[in-house]
């Protein structure tokens, strides 16, 4: 399928597409929710520009591709530190919920959009390395070469990264048995 | 089960559950990779499979939305690729095709201005430029006889000439005639080649030798005297083996500047018509200064 979308191929690249659009879409709701839908079109035209001369696998590819997407999250973060939004009054009521409202969100209605909430609350880090492992599926070397750290790093970030989304459930537990 | 109170409050809140198993290695690993949770471990590990299962639903049909606008996308940038890859490729093809005809245009302009075949002024032109032959200058095919009453051959006055020991029976016989007007191809007489038209300027007149003429009645070669050289190779006489071939060829070639020979030949000649040191030994074995 990569090497006949490389060659071209339009429908190899749709399902290449198909496959890899949602977790590409997850991971950037973690890590810059607000662009998410923008960065996804930016990488995958990245990606289209560059992928006749991709060679590996799918997990290279994979990674290709995640590694494209952290880059540009953080040009848009960079963007964004240098042209601040102004909140208007009327937004201020949208604001994002806390990490318990997430968590209560996520144990009443388990579903994706509150589950992702919920990682997005996790240190930068560490949400990266959730999404990364998570969503993605990749391996700790993977995403310790996507992060640019060590393997043990990765391990350490997830563990606590889960023990946070441990605490941050049994908290929202807690609340929903007292209600 | 206590803690000492160095703990952050997360990991107390973790393990002060009543869970049978604390959250491990392989736990977290089994979590992440599997979504799954030990029956015996406890309810935090539960949940955090179950929130784990919720990120990795399957694909909603809102995420996969944009699916048309992404291959249109892929299309397009394709597209425009294969197109300025054709666009490459034709231009390259231009390029070397040009190139070759350039090529063949100057090989054949080479060619023609060698074989003194072009009109007037483009010969001189090419003579001025590229060394040919002068126009109307090339060695002619038929040679003027010598003015002595020896028997015309001109072959054999070339291999005589480019033998060496003629030069003496040349000068003997009071012709002074250059080496170039001698039956020597021009362009191999002199070292570094000569022109057909400077080699006429290299003829002495009669009874006079310059450079590479030796004076009458003494031969060229190292300690022989033109008596030897007439027992060694007679006048006229063909010289035998590879080299005489060659040295035929080269007396075929005599229009070619000597630029357009093969450098063997040319190397093959040096040492015999412009060599310092056969000068010398000539020199001394005549016993006579060098004009």
């Amino acid at each position: 399928m990569l090497n006949e979308a490389a060659r071209g191929d339009e429908a190899a690249f749709a399902r290449l597409w198909r496959d890899n659009q949602p977790p590409l879409l997850r991971f950037l709701r973690v890590l810059a929710s607000d662009s998410a839908e923008d960065v996804a079109s930016e990488v995958w035209l990245e990606v289209t520009r560059g992928l006749s001369r991709f060679r590996g696998g799918e997990q290279e590819f994979r990674a290709w591709l995640f590694t494209t997407a952290r880059r540009r999250v953080i040009d848009a973060r960079r963007y964004s530190a240098r042209r601040p939004a102004t909140v208007t009054s009327d937004l201020r009521d949208l604001d994002q919920p806390s990490s318990g409202d997430a968590a209560t969100a996520a144990l009443e209605r388990i579903s994706t959009e509150a589950a992702l909430e919920l990682i997005a609350t996790l240190p930068r880090e560490q949400a990266e390395v959730v999404a990364l492992r998570v969503i993605v599926g990749l391996d700790v070397a993977r995403v310790a070469q996507i992060v640019g750290k060590r393997p043990g790093a990765v391990r350490v970030a997830s563990h606590r990264a889960l023990r946070a989304l441990a605490v941050a459930l049994a908290s929202a537990a807690d609340v929903e048995a007292m209600r | 089960m206590s803690y000492e109170g160095d703990l952050p409050p997360a990991e107390d809140l973790l393990y002060r559950q009543p869970a049978s198993r604390r959250l491990s290695d392989a736990d977290a690993e089994r979590l992440i990779v599997w979504h799954w949770a030990h029956p015996e471990a406890g309810a935090e590990q539960h949940r955090l499979a179950e929130l784990f299962d919720s990120v990795t639903a399957p694909a909603t049909d809102e995420e996969l939305s944009g699916q048309a606008a992404a291959v249109a996308a892929f299309a397009v940038v394709v597209g425009g690729r294969s197109a300025r890859s054709r666009g490459g490729a034709s231009r390259r093809a231009m390029g070397i095709t040009a190139g070759i005809v350039a090529l063949s245009i100057t090989a054949g302009f080479s060619g023609a201005a060698a074989a003194d075949v072009l009109p007037g002024p483009i010969q001189e032109l090419a003579h001025q430029t590229l060394g040919a032959p002068a126009p109307g200058r090339a060695a002619p095919a038929v040679r003027p006889a010598p003015v002595s009453g020896r028997p015309a051959h001109p072959s054999g006055a070339a291999r005589g000439k480019a033998n060496g020991h003629n030069k003496g029976n040349a000068h003997g016989a009071g012709q002074g005639q250059g080496k170039g007007n001698q039956g020597t191809p021009p362009g191999l007489a002199k070292k570094g080649g000569t022109p057909p038209g400077q080699a006429k300027k290299g003829a002495t007149p009669p009874g006079q030798a310059k450079k590479g003429g030796t004076p009458p009645g003494q031969a060229k070669k190292a300690g022989t005297t033109s008596g030897q050289a007439k027992k060694e190779t007679p006048p006229g006489q063909a010289k035998k083996g590879v080299s005489a071939s060659l040295e035929t060829v080269a007396g075929t070639l005599s229009p070619l500047p000597a630029k357009l020979l093969p450098s063997g030949l040319t190397k093959r000649y040096e040492p015999r018509h412009a060599s310092p040191s056969s000068w010398r030994l000539s020199s001394r074995s005549s016993g006579k200064a060098r004009p």
